[in-house]
């Protein structure tokens, strides 16, 4: 199962993570990765800078409700191999 | 309320209020790293044995208070080992005392069913000894001796934990959460008598949001009425919370109408087809059946909980509203950190961490004249155990269903969930309908609690009492809050 995590602070909030949360829900939906995905909200690590932060593993990555896309097409599906 | 963990409850609230104090001027980032110091200005330690050591733990605690981990290590988990707070206590649970007179009689030793134990001559006296490689904590021995010879030793942290989630890293004696198996409840974090377990706080995200001008709404649990005495009231709260900022103050016990509302849809349903249903506004009860029980998970409530309802409400009418739960509990930071449930709170805070947070820009809870309803009587009895099944029982009546032969067990505190839930299991527990409170005595009793049940009845009751005794549909008519979307799963 691969843990994606999405930063729910104040900052990643301002930045749009509940729009994040929200497509890339609809993302693992529409590619059927329920059972290979999961989504979680993480409270904040102090990396807003980089907001919206999101996490797989000890990887921290930077979003946007823009980028979403692209990050759940590079580093989602690669890492499943779907 | 006489507890384990006076000193360091008023120490971590102290942490809550210079944290907040900060964050409200804009201060924080820069002055945080001076806390420590400040808290503790020296020379002579107060309760540990040296003033850097107290300055560490605070450094933890306040990293605590800004929702990350005290240690280096980085977690998932709401609830968090204090690590320089931790002291290491014996884990060895069964221990022989002075008091052993080395009787004749061996009811220890006979009482002992693993021959874990044995009689040490020392000089002329006869003592018993515990093999600690063989006890398995039973208990036994400790029953059985005449002489009240044999105690506990357990862990407070590891015994106040339902679900056996504690154990001790045993390289460096510190206590250790398994992740996997902890249900957030925090029955450690005021078990423990040195304060060495806490939770991570969304205090600092609450403040930046409503100094960011964005629209908060405060949404309050049905367990607040008699916390804080009867003068203090949800109009307290609201007048107080306005007055920080937020844009208004909803009751959860409207959403436990929500809540009652929807179950008893959903209970009538499986009675009719001969299933049955666990309540789901406790997270941690519902944590402990995913957790624990993972073959029972088909059986809990799709019912999303009164705090969600009510979060859906206000985020129907305003969608770009931020919404913070206020109450008893730690699960309920947990609950917002699943992102399968949509519209839920934005954040979560206990009662103590809303109370230094108005506290720290320099407001208090004060009577006032105001009384507003928004909950049923029903709703409001949410926060006590037994009210949700009541309250789910009455809206099935309102829709004329005749609940007469309904039998639900009702799980007051975290071991009689577990009983049930194991005879669920092996399908012989005689009721198919259960509600589950982890708490003892329900949230009104959860780990942020101001009072023991004892203190506060009276006064919630008398409370509770001003209400009027409109049914839950007829209050989610006035509220104009029957239409709220109250599944799980987006598509139903």
């Amino acid at each position: 199962m691969l843990n994606v995590s999405i930063c729910i602070g104040s900052a990643c909030h301002m930045k749009g993570s509940r729009e994040v949360i929200s497509r890339l829900k609809q993302l693992v939906a529409e590619n059927h990765l329920e059972d290979k995905v999961s989504l979680s909200g993480s409270f904040c690590t102090g990396n807003c800078q980089h907001a919206v932060c999101v996490t797989i593993g000890d990887t921290l990555y930077s979003l946007s409700p823009e980028t979403t896309d692209e990050f759940f097409k590079n580093e989602v599906l690669a890492r499943v191999g779907a | 309320m006489v507890t384990n963990d006076k000193t360091t409850n008023d120490i971590t609230q102290r942490v809550f209020y210079e944290v907040s104090k900060l964050a409200w001027n804009g201060e924080l980032e820069e002055k945080k790293e001076l806390l420590p110091e400040e808290m503790i200005p020296g020379p002579h330690p107060q309760y540990r044995c040296c003033i850097y050591r107290e300055r560490e733990i605070i450094r933890e605690r306040v990293r605590m208070a800004r929702g990350l981990c005290p240690g280096k290590k980085d977690t998932k988990n709401i609830v968090q080992v204090i690590p320089a707070a931790c002291d290491d206590c014996p884990l060895a649970a069964y221990s022989v005392t002075d008091n052993c007179h080395g009787c004749l009689g061996h009811a220890c030793y006979d009482s002992c069913h693993f021959g874990a134990i044995s009689f040490n001559r020392e000089g002329n006296r006869v003592r018993a000894h515990i093999d600690p490689n063989k006890c398995k904590e039973c208990g036994m021995c400790a029953r059985a001796c005449p002489y009240g010879a044999i105690v506990d030793l357990v862990r407070p942290c590891k015994k106040a934990c339902p679900v056996g989630a504690i154990t001790m890293d045993p390289e460096s004696g510190l206590c250790q959460i398994d992740e996997n198996k902890c249900i957030q409840c925090g029955h450690c974090i005021h078990a423990c008598p040195f304060g060495a377990i806490g939770a991570k706080t969304f205090i600092i995200d609450v403040i930046n949001m409503i100094r960011s001008g964005a629209k908060v709404y405060a949404m309050i649990a049905p367990a607040v009425e008699g916390q804080y005495g009867k003068d203090i009231t949800v109009d307290s709260w609201r007048a107080a919370l306005k007055k920080a900022g937020f844009a208004d103050l909803i009751e959860v016990s409207l959403g436990g109408d929500l809540t009652a509302a929807a179950e008893a849809d959903e209970w009538t349903e499986a009675w009719k087809n001969g299933g049955g249903k666990t309540t789901s506004c406790c997270p941690a009860f519902v944590a402990m059946i995913r957790k624990h029980f993972p073959e029972l998970k088909d059986i809990i409530s799709t019912t999303v909980s009164p705090m969600c309802g009510v979060s859906r409400m206000l985020k129907e009418r305003e969608p770009d509203c931020v919404t913070v739960f206020i109450g008893p509990c730690q699960a309920k930071k947990a609950e917002i950190l699943d992102t399968e449930v949509s519209g839920n709170a934005d954040y979560a805070l206990t009662f103590d961490e809303a109370y230094q947070m108005l506290r720290g820009k320099g407001i208090d809870l004060e009577p006032v004249e105001e009384f507003t309803q928004q909950g049923s009587t029903y709703g409001k009895h949410f926060g006590n155990s037994g009210g949700v099944a009541a309250a789910v029982i009455q809206c099935m009546k309102e829709q004329g269903v005749d609940t007469t032969d309904l039998k639900v067990k009702v799980c007051n505190g975290a071991a009689e969930c577990k009983t049930a839930l194991t005879l669920m299991k092996m399908g012989r527990l005689p009721e198919k309908f259960v509600e589950g409170m982890i708490c003892q005595g329900g949230c009104v009793q959860g780990p942020s609690r101001q009072k023991t049940l004892q203190e506060l009845t009276k006064d919630r009751e008398e409370m509770i009492g001003r209400a009027d005794s409109r049914e839950v549909h007829e209050n989610l008519k006035m509220q104009d809050a029957d239409k709220v979307r109250m599944h799980r799963s987006e598509e139903v």
